[in-house]
C-alpha cells in the first residue's frame, strides 16, 4: 500500500509540473515532459485455484521531447499493487516496481533513428503493444510469452520508408546488457540480437529474426517469427506464429495464436465485440499446451476496455490460466 | 479443440453475412488544399503524398531543414476529415484508434486536431513547420498550398481550377 501511495505522490507531483505548451513554443526542458500510464484491474475465477482479484498494474509513461532530434521514454510499472485472494483479505505482498522501458532516441531522419536503452523486443506485435488497454483479452497468448525475451537492454537502429500507400518499417538491435535482475519464475535469455520488417498498410504484416540464449536449458536457438493484422468486413483477425531453431539441431519448440474480434453492432451492442481465440504452445521438453478462448469486450471509451472470457485448454500454464476472467483497463 | 475451430469458422462466417459493409462515401467531396506556412517552410520544398501519410502517421517528424513537422488536423468527425483520412491514410480517423494507442503507449502523441478550417489556416500561420489541409476554396494569403488532392482521390502537385468556389 505504502508503494501506491507513492506512485500516486508522484503522478501528482509530476503533473503538476505540466502545463499548456502554446503551439509555437518551442517548450525549454520541463516543458518537454509528457507524463501518461495506464492502469488495470480484473477478477479471475480459476478452473484449480480460489477466486481472485487484483489491481494487476499502473504504468506510468514519461517521455521527454523539446522538438529537438533527441528524446527519452520511459515506463516505470507498479505490478500488483493489490491483491485479494486466498485469505479473504487486500494486501500488497506481491507488489514490485518494475522498470520496462528506459531508452534515448536520436532521430538522423525518418530512415535512420538510433535508440539505446531497454525497450521490448520487437519481434512480436503482441509483444511490442501489450498493455492491457490496447489488447481484446485479459491474457495474453502463450507464443508470445514462453518463446522468447520481453525485454532488451542494447542499441537498435530503426526507420521508416513510404511504400506505396504505407509504410515499409525495419527494426535492427543487439543486447549489450544482460538482465541484471529476474524473477524467479522468469525466463531467462542472453545474447540476444535480432531485426524486424514491418509493412503498415491497411493490413500490417510482420517478419522477425532472432538469436538468442536460454539460460536454464543453456541452448541457442534462432527464431522465426511471422504476424499480421487485418480486417475482413470490419471484423479484426490477427495472429502470430513463432518457429524456434535449436543450433544443436535439436526441437526448438514453437508457438501460434489466432484471434479474431467481431463487432456486435449489427445485434444493438454498440462497442462490443466477440472475441474468439486459439493458441498453441511447444516448449522443448515440455508438454504442448493448447488454449481455447471466447469472450466480449466493450470498448467502453476509446482508451477504455472492459473484458470478459472464457479460457479452457490443455496443459497447466500459470500465465494463462483456465477458467473466467475479467479485468478493466485504461489509459490515462 | 475441435468444436472450438468450428466456432471459430462459424464466427467468421456469420460476421460476413451479418456486417453489411458501410458505405463511408462522403457526398459532394471537395478539392482539399495541403497547406504550410507562407513564411516558415521554404516555397522549394517538395512534398509526395507517400511523404504526406508518413507525417499524419507521424513517422517522419522533421523537414529535410531539420524544422520539427507539426501537422494539424481537423476533429475526426469532420468531412473534410474523414476524405483527408481516407484518401492519404487509407481509413477513417475512427478506424485509426488503435493504432494512436499504441503509439501513445510508446510516448507518440497524434496529429493536434482543431475544431474549424479557420483554426487549422491560424494553426498553420502561427506555428513553425506545420502542415494542414482545408477546403481548396478557403486557402487565403496566409498559407500555401503545396498539393491538392481531388474527390476522385487524386494528389495534384499543381493549383487545379477552382470554379465551384463560392465568394
Amino acid at each position: 500500500m505504502q508503494k501506491l501511495i507513492i506512485l500516486f505522490a508522484s503522478l501528482s507531483s509530476l503533473l503538476s509540473l505540466c502545463k499548456p505548451v502554446m503551439a509555437n513554443d518551442t517548450p525549454n526542458w520541463i516543458d518537454a515532459f509528457n507524463i501518461g500510464g495506464y492502469a488495470s484491474t480484473g477478477l479471475s475465477l480459476e478452473r484449480d485455484n480460489e477466486a481472485q482479484a487484483a489491481v494487476n498494474e499502473v504504468s506510468l509513461l514519461i517521455t521527454w521531447n523539446n522538438d529537438s532530434r533527441l528524446r527519452f521514454f520511459g515506463e516505470l510499472e507498479l505490478e500488483n499493487p493489490l491483491s485479494w485472494g486466498d485469505d479473504r483479505s487486500f494486501h500488497s505482498k506481491e507488489s514490485k516496481f518494475d522498470l520496462e522501458r528506459l531508452y534515448l532516441d536520436y532521430n538522423l531522419s525518418e530512415k535512420v533513428n538510433f535508440r539505446g536503452g531497454r525497450f521490448l523486443t520487437p519481434n512480436s506485435r503482441w509483444n511490442l503493444l501489450h498493455a492491457p488497454p490496447l489488447v481484446w483479452t485479459s491474457t495474453r497468448p502463450l507464443a508470445t510469452s514462453r518463446l522468447f525475451p520481453s525485454g532488451t537492454n542494447g542499441a537498435m537502429i530503426f526507420g521508416a520508408l513510404p511504400f506505396k500507400n504505407g509504410a515499409f518499417e525495419y527494426k535492427v538491435f543487439a543486447e549489450l546488457l544482460e538482465d541484471q535482475e529476474q524473477d524467479d519464475n522468469e525466463l531467462q535469455f542472453e545474447h540476444v540480437r535480432g531485426a524486424r520488417f514491418s509493412y503498415k498498410n491497411q493490413s500490417d504484416i510482420g517478419i522477425s529474426i532472432l538469436s538468442f540464449d536460454e539460460s536454464g536449458v543453456d541452448n541457442s536457438y534462432r527464431m522465426l517469427g511471422l504476424d499480421f493484422v487485418t480486417f475482413v468486413n470490419h471484423v479484426e483477425i490477427s495472429g502470430e506464429a513463432f518457429q524456434r531453431f535449436d543450433t544443436r539441431n535439436k526441437d526448438g519448440g514453437s508457438g501460434a495464436y489466432l484471434q479474431s474480434a467481431v463487432p456486435l453492432n449489427p445485434i444493438g451492442l454498440h462497442n462490443w465485440y466477440w472475441i474468439t481465440r486459439l493458441e498453441t504452445l511447444q516448449r522443448p521438453n515440455e508438454n504442448a499446451a493448447e488454449r481455447w478462448l471466447v469472450g466480449a469486450t466493450w470498448r467502453v471509451k476509446p482508451t477504455q476496455l472492459l473484458k470478459f472470457e472464457f479460457t479452457g485448454g490443455s496443459g497447466d500454464q500459470p500465465d494463462s490460466p483456465r477458467g473466467f476472467l475479467t479485468s478493466f483497463a485504461l489509459f490515462f | 479443440m475441435r468444436q472450438i475451430a468450428i466456432l471459430f469458422a462459424v464466427t467468421m462466417m456469420m460476421s460476413s453475412f451479418t456486417l453489411a459493409k458501410e458505405n463511408l462515401e462522403i457526398e459532394n467531396q471537395a478539392i482539399i488544399a495541403i497547406v504550410v506556412s507562407n513564411e516558415q517552410i521554404p516555397t522549394e520544398l517538395k512534398l509526395s503524398a507517400k511523404n504526406l501519410s508518413l507525417i499524419f502517421w507521424r513517422k517522419q517528424l522533421f523537414w529535410p531543414q531539420g524544422v520539427p513537422i507539426k501537422p494539424v488536423n481537423l476533429r475526426s468527425q469532420d468531412p473534410l476529415r474523414i476524405q483527408f483520412s481516407e484518401a492519404t491514410l487509407g481509413s477513417t480517423p475512427e478506424a485509426q484508434i488503435d493504432y494512436w494507442n499504441g503509439q501513445y503507449f510508446n510516448g507518440i502523441l497524434p496529429p493536434y486536431s482543431v475544431n474549424s478550417e479557420e483554426a487549422v489556416l491560424r494553426y498553420i500561420a502561427n506555428t513553425k513547420g506545420a502542415i494542414g489541409y482545408v477546403n481548396a476554396c478557403n486557402v487565403d494569403e496566409r498559407v500555401q498550398g503545396l498539393l491538392w488532392l481531388m474527390p476522385n482521390g487524386e494528389m495534384r502537385k499543381s493549383k487545379p481550377a477552382l470554379d465551384s468556389c463560392v465568394k
